[in-house]
């Protein structure tokens, strides 16, 4: 192999781990996806310690399962199925947490998105407070739909990727990026006036 | 199909946009080094656990638990034990003075009693010097506990292979008693006792004058044609 190992694909350094258990190849692709990983969990569960957790235990699942990869899939896909299924467990985990837990403020949380009639439209427009209420809104989607939707419009994934990570049929992946996109434009009323 | 889809994202294309702009999320600065910490101390926390492998120690655990209890339970409490210290359960006392007791029916005097009166004609006598009437008796009602199970009309087993055996009509009615043993073998209720020769003989020889006084007493019959 004479190319340097920074030039080399996704699939070619995992191979290069694989076979020579090549210590730097890991560390690469480990740089080329920590962020991306970490902005889709971070969408997904909405707290950065716990995100930060994820993505770890996703690098460590990489590596201890490396042999478990097939050449024939994307690289990709394989390291997002890892950490989609991971955040998942996390959610789970909390949802678990969060129902046993005395102080519930739950229902303070919601009114904050939904009643946000009382924001002055000048305030909306501002990008962070945006931000922040998008971001919200879309924790209160449905798991199943928030998954695709950030695959689909944060990560750009093509759906034939996100058909491959999620294991559905690109139709049913369409129509949850669709019904996704639907609860979230209802959260977001205030914003999005159709 | 994909039209539709497209005028869902046209539809939904604000919304897009701006979920496209959201801030990328950078992991902490010490992100790579803690992992390769981690790698390098083995710590790889829950991940590694992973799925759980199969056990056969927690498999068999619980049904060699089971089968030992079983077992302690059989050892420590046997069927048959259960049945002995039965508080529902009566043992029988068998003792040889029952059976004494019953002698009285059978003894030779009243048998000669019932034949007088059932007959209507006069008595058998023994007429065997060779047998005293004493000893018939204590042939059929045995002194010491000792009983004879077998009943005259019943045949021996050695006899009957043998050819001997002269009382052939009782094999048809299934009376068969086993060989030399005149005692016979029963169950263990009765007390076993060998009789001894002498009081065998003395027995057989009873036994013997009985038959012909019965002979004798069925040619009468047959010379006087008495009714039966």
């Amino acid at each position: 192999m004479n190319k340097p190992l920074t030039e080399l694909s996704d699939e070619l350094l995992i191979k290069e781990f694989q076979d020579n258990n090549t210590l730097e190849a890991y560390e690469l692709l480990v740089k080329r996806y920590k962020d991306p990983l970490m902005n889709f969990v971070f969408r997904f569960v909405g707290d950065r310690d716990i995100c930060t957790d994820v993505v770890q235990d996703t690098m460590i699942k990489f590596y201890l399962n490396k042999d478990s990869y097939r050449s024939f899939a994307k690289f990709s896909t394989w390291i997002y199925t890892i950490a989609g299924n991971l955040a998942k467990n996390e959610l789970k985990r909390r949802r678990r947490r969060h129902i046993f837990s005395i102080d519930n403020n739950d229902d303070e949380r919601s009114l904050q998105i939904e009643d946000k009639s009382f924001m002055a439209p000048d305030r909306v427009a501002d990008g962070e407070i945006k931000n922040e209420i998008i971001q919200r809104a879309l924790l209160k989607v449905k798991p199943v739909y928030r998954e695709v939707v950030i695959l689909r419009d944060i990560q750009d994934l093509s759906y034939e990727e996100i058909s491959e990570i999620t294991e559905l049929a690109i139709g049913t992946v369409k129509s949850r990026i669709n019904r996704g996109r639907i609860q979230l434009q209802k959260l977001l009323k205030n914003i999005y006036r159709e | 199909m994909n039209q539709i889809y497209n005028s869902d994202e046209k539809r939904h294309s604000e919304l897009i946009k701006d979920l496209k702009q959201l801030p990328k999320i950078e992991t902490p600065e010490n992100f790579e080094l803690n992992l390769m910490t981690r790698i390098q101390n083995r710590n790889f926390g829950p991940v590694e656990e992973g799925r759980p492998r199969f056990n056969y120690i927690k498999f068999f655990a619980p049904s060699a638990a089971v089968a030992i209890l079983i077992i302690l339970f059989l050892v420590l409490y046997p069927p048959y034990s259960q049945i002995i210290n039965s508080p529902h359960i009566i043992p029988q006392q068998v003792s040889p003075e029952n059976f004494a007791d019953n002698s009285t029916a059978f003894s030779g005097k009243q048998a000669a009693a019932r034949l007088k009166k059932h007959d209507n004609r006069p008595a058998f006598e023994n007429k065997n010097p060779r047998v005293p009437e004493s000893s018939a008796q204590q042939a059929v009602n045995p002194p010491n506990g000792q009983f004879l199970s077998a009943s005259p009309n019943s045949i021996r087993v050695d006899d009957y292979i043998s050819g001997k055996n002269s009382n052939s009509r009782n094999i048809d009615m299934g009376s068969v008693v086993s060989s030399n043993d005149a005692s016979g073998n029963l169950g263990g209720f009765m007390v076993k006792k060998k009789l001894d020769p002498e009081t065998l003989k003395r027995y057989r020889e009873l036994v013997d004058s009985l038959r012909n006084a019965q002979h004798k007493l069925d040619s009468l019959r047959k010379a006087a044609k008495l009714p039966e």
